[in-house]
């Protein structure tokens, strides 16, 4: 077998083990009860539970039409701004990025509190300033505890996951053909909705259905601002499903997760339908302009949506949850306290939690995006393959998963291997667990980059004399690296702030911050947990800023050699 | 007192030093049992791991030289974790921690192994469980906490008061289809007499909010969203007033619901000695001592109680099981499917 065979099945045997078996197992645990069973009987009472139970069909469209509007609205904000941050020259554009990346660092659930105390009628921060300035009754109806209030903050939420994902494919997108439009005539408006924007329909499509999906799969948003207000999605079921009875129903959760899954399948064969037989190649080498000044009076205009946005859904959340940690009690004003911070740094297991969790996202989250990355230059590249079909239906398994029913079937798919089983109980493997839990992130985040580069360009290098390995990293990826980097930092933040996979993985003796930060919040100590958070932001962005000034020393250096 | 009051009582009165110094010296034994197996360490599986930690220092106080371990495991993924330990052959857990309406379904899938901890004999019937395979070692007492910004009612408090038009939307509870403290609470004051039909029926006119976890409820009612959390633990309670929220607890006139917690030693544990140990010191003088300041009920004969707890209302094994499917039908006028 020829080297190139061999790294072929190589890659079709890992996608198979870690993205496809776990599949297997959920669909034997959805038949047996359990997922360590694979003996019979087997039986279809999960899918016939699930399929009769009229709560199922609720929490369905319940799902359906929450996650549609936020990923249509997020979409909608996400490439807004990501159009502004990459074309054009006004002032408050450099906000957008940090602002963008903080929304997406906050962790959903203090993001979901801070607005529950933000925005009720009964004792939200809103309606007391309204009703202090005589405006009471529209404090009333600003309500986050609802339908819209729901919708609002998802849409809020996802945005910067959203923007995250489009920045990349936005901003390496030609212009070229924009510009030749504007001069015969159409407007930059017309020009961008007709020309570039179906030219990123593979980003748009890739994006569209992993949030479809993701939204499908959000716990703590919709509990804290849904279920006081009898509004109940799929997740919240499938978790009732696993506590209603001492004993878990592995059937009903599993069949649930199973419908998910044949769901995103339907929705991944109208992406393909959609996008076959065209051509989205459009980054050939050719030079990109920069960002331009719009008038001055749309300049403004698009500034001050910047700043209400920032102020809106960033400012006055994310300030909520940071003066929270410095808080006796969350959310109760009055007195301050630097105990929080105090209290988790003198804590061995804090202290462990924080250091364990950076190394996680500075050692598995590359290895998650290196592993993306190539399985969607497998499936832009070998179409019609059984490599590229496999990475395509692996790299969407662990998003049409619910978190705990994910984190048991990797679990069961692990325990069952020779070898890998003694590696249970280790950082290791929940490490593992990690990189596939992250997978549909960074292939969704690399899959419309990877179209948009021309394979022209690898052929003139392979022309050249370089071999596949330079070609692949040396300029596709290379090319790809935004939307890489981006994909990187969602990952980072997702390992960080997930808790089904480290609570089902980790070893006893070392938890991340989100174990450690839940075990808080479980015993009320929510201040402390939003100060672990905090800590956890400030070294991530830290461990950045010394990543970056490294890197520029390094660049200086490598130019003054050259000069000399 | 007559004569033979005064005698019995000054044996009493001697006999209870060398009854501790036995169980003591009972401890120590059953330490050296641990330690000369080589079971320096122990794993514990529990829910809550922050409002244990001062039962787990107290203990590494006592014995330094045996590690605790402690990981925060609860409902599926407690379940999922030893199935997955079961099949790898390589067990990790040694303890389990949780409320006792596990430990019937733990015990039927042979998780456990029978043992007598010392001082078992202090303990009522219904706290040793079926065929010696766990204990109810302490009580959460369960009442309303309401926030003092908002609710001001001078006591005496009863079950009743909940159902007056001034709560009306105002209250906050657990899921009522899940076996929560919300509904663990509601079905043993309804097993024991205190609250009825009609009250269920007021309690749903009064539209009670449902929060996803026991936390965001204690949030919710501390920040005023909603201000009055009628089935709160005790425990939880001290943690919030420690902090400053403006909260206070009822304790009511015609007895408070409690949330009974079970320990057992897991079945094929690898530190099975050092289990036999713990499980000891938890019902020993210092592990009854601690459970007052931990705001919880010690469950052996005559452990002290909070102040202003009239009547401590808990249902264990089987008669808690049953009494949650009796109240099942009640639970879905709440809003539960």
């Amino acid at each position: 077998m020829s080297m190139s065979g061999f790294v072929k099945w190589l890659a079709i045997a890992l996608i198979v083990y870690f993205l496809v078996f776990p599949l297997l197992m959920l669909g034997l645990a959805a038949l047996t009860g359990s997922p360590y069973t694979a003996s019979g009987p087997y039986l279809l009472d999960g899918f016939g539970k699930v399929l009769s139970d009229r709560a199922f069909y609720n929490a369905f469209l319940t799902s359906l039409v929450l996650s549609s509007l936020t990923a249509l609205g997020s979409l909608a904000l996400g490439s807004y701004f990501a159009v502004i941050a990459t074309r054009m020259d006004v002032p408050l554009r450099g906000w957008i990025t940090p602002s963008m990346v903080i929304i997406t660092a906050t962790p959903g659930l203090f993001y979901a509190m801070s607005w529950s105390m933000l925005a009720n009628a009964n004792a939200g921060v809103l309606a007391k300033i309204l009703t202090s300035i005589g405006l009471g009754s529209v404090g009333q109806v600003l309500n986050a505890v609802s339908w819209p209030g729901l919708v609002v903050v998802s849409i809020f939420k996802v945005t910067g996951f959203a923007y995250l994902f489009l920045i990349g494919p936005i901003s390496a997108s030609d212009r070229s053909q924009e510009d030749a439009a504007v001069v015969f005539g159409s407007s930059r408006f017309v020009a961008f909705m007709t020309v570039t924007l179906p030219s990123l329909a593979p980003a748009y499509l890739a994006v569209g259905i992993l949030m479809l999906v993701f939204g499908m799969q959000t716990f703590d948003i919709p509990a804290v601002l849904g279920v006081p207000v009898g509004i109940q999605p799929l997740s919240l079921l499938v978790n009732d499903y696993l506590i209603i009875n001492v004993r878990p129903d592995w059937a009903a959760a599993s069949s649930t997760a199973v419908l998910m899954t044949l769901f995103v399948a339907v929705l991944v064969c109208l992406q393909i339908f959609m996008l076959h037989g065209k051509d989205f190649a459009s980054l050939g080498g050719r030079a990109q302009n920069g960002p331009t000044r719009p008038p001055r009076s749309l300049g403004w205009l698009v500034s001050a949506s910047i700043g209400l946005y920032c102020l809106l859904a960033i400012a006055a959340p994310i300030v909520q949850f940071v003066i929270g940690a410095f808080q006796p009690f969350f959310g109760l004003y009055g007195a301050w306290t630097l105990g929080n911070f105090v209290t988790v740094l003198t804590d061995r297991v804090g202290v462990t939690a924080l250091r364990t969790t950076l190394l996680i996202v500075f050692i598995a989250a590359p290895v998650t995006v290196i592993s993306g990355f190539l399985m969607a230059y497998a499936m832009s590249r070998y179409q019609r393959t059984l490599v590229s079909s496999v990475a395509r239906l692996g790299s969407w398994v662990p998003a049409t998963t619910p978190g705990i029913v994910l984190s048991v079937a990797l679990l069961a798919t692990f325990i069952q291997t020779p070898g890998i089983r003694k590696l249970f109980g280790s950082p290791v493997l929940m490490a593992l667990a990690l990189v596939v839990g992250g997978i549909p992130i960074a292939v969704r985040a690399a899959e419309s980059m990877v179209a948009q580069v021309s394979p022209d360009l690898e052929s003139a290098a392979r022309v050249s004399g370089a071999g596949a390995f330079s070609a692949t990293f040396g300029i596709v990826a290379r090319l790809c690296a935004p939307a890489l980097l981006g994909a990187w930092l969602l990952i980072s933040l997702w390992m960080a702030g997930t808790l089904d996979v480290p609570m089902l993985l980790q070893s006893s003796r070392s938890q991340t911050i989100a174990t450690y930060s839940y075990s808080l919040f479980a015993n009320g100590q929510t201040s402390e947990a939003a100060a672990i958070f905090v800590l956890f932001i400030g070294s991530f962005a830290l461990c950045i800023l010394l990543l970056t000034a490294l890197a520029g020393l390094a660049a200086r250096l490598r130019n003054r050699v050259a000069g000399a | 007192m007559n004569f033979l009051s005064k005698i019995t009582l000054t044996f009493a009165v001697a006999l209870v030093p060398l009854a501790t110094a036995h169980a003591q010296d009972s401890l120590e034994s059953l330490h050296q049992q641990a330690v000369d197996a080589g079971q320096t360490e122990i794993n514990v599986y529990l829910p809550a791991v922050r409002a244990f930690q001062p039962l787990i220092d107290k203990f590494t106080e006592a014995y330094p030289d045996i590690t605790v371990t402690t990981t925060e495991l609860s409902g599926p993924a407690l379940f999922a974790r030893l199935e997955a330990e079961k099949a790898t052959g390589a067990m990790n857990a040694d303890f389990i921690i949780s409320g006792d309406l596990d430990f019937p379904v733990l015990a039927e899938d042979g998780w456990l192994q029978a043992f007598e901890p010392l001082g078992v004999e202090s303990l009522g019937e219904a706290y040793v469980g079926a065929d010696n395979g766990w204990i109810v070692w302490a009580l959460g007492p369960v009442g309303v906490v309401v926030n003092t910004t908002v609710v001001d009612k001078d006591g005496p408090h009863s079950w009743s008061d909940l159902n007056s038009p001034e709560f009306a939307g105002k209250m906050v509870i657990n899921n009522p289809a899940t076996p929560s403290t919300s509904t663990v609470s509601m079905a043993t004051l309804f097993a024991e007499g205190r609250i009825d039909d009609a009250w269920v029926d007021g309690f749903a006119a009064q539209n009670p909010s449902t929060a996803a976890s026991t936390s965001a409820m204690m949030q919710s009612m501390a920040t005023g969203q909603y201000p009055v959390a009628p089935f709160l633990p005790y425990a939880l309670y001290r943690v919030l007033a420690a902090q400053g929220a403006p909260v206070d607890f009822w304790f009511m006139e015609d007895g408070n619901p409690a949330m009974p917690l079970s320990a057992g030693i897991v079945a094929g544990a690898p530190h099975a000695d050092a289990g036999r140990l713990f499980s000891s010191w938890l019902i020993s003088d210092q592990g009854v001592a601690l459970q007052n300041s931990l705001g919880q009920i010690s469950t052996v004969d005559g452990a002290p109680k909070q102040e202003g707890l009239t009547e401590v209302l808990a249902v264990t094994g089987q008669d808690l099981s049953d009494a949650l499917s009796d109240w099942k039908s009640r639970a879905a006028r709440l809003g539960a499917n």
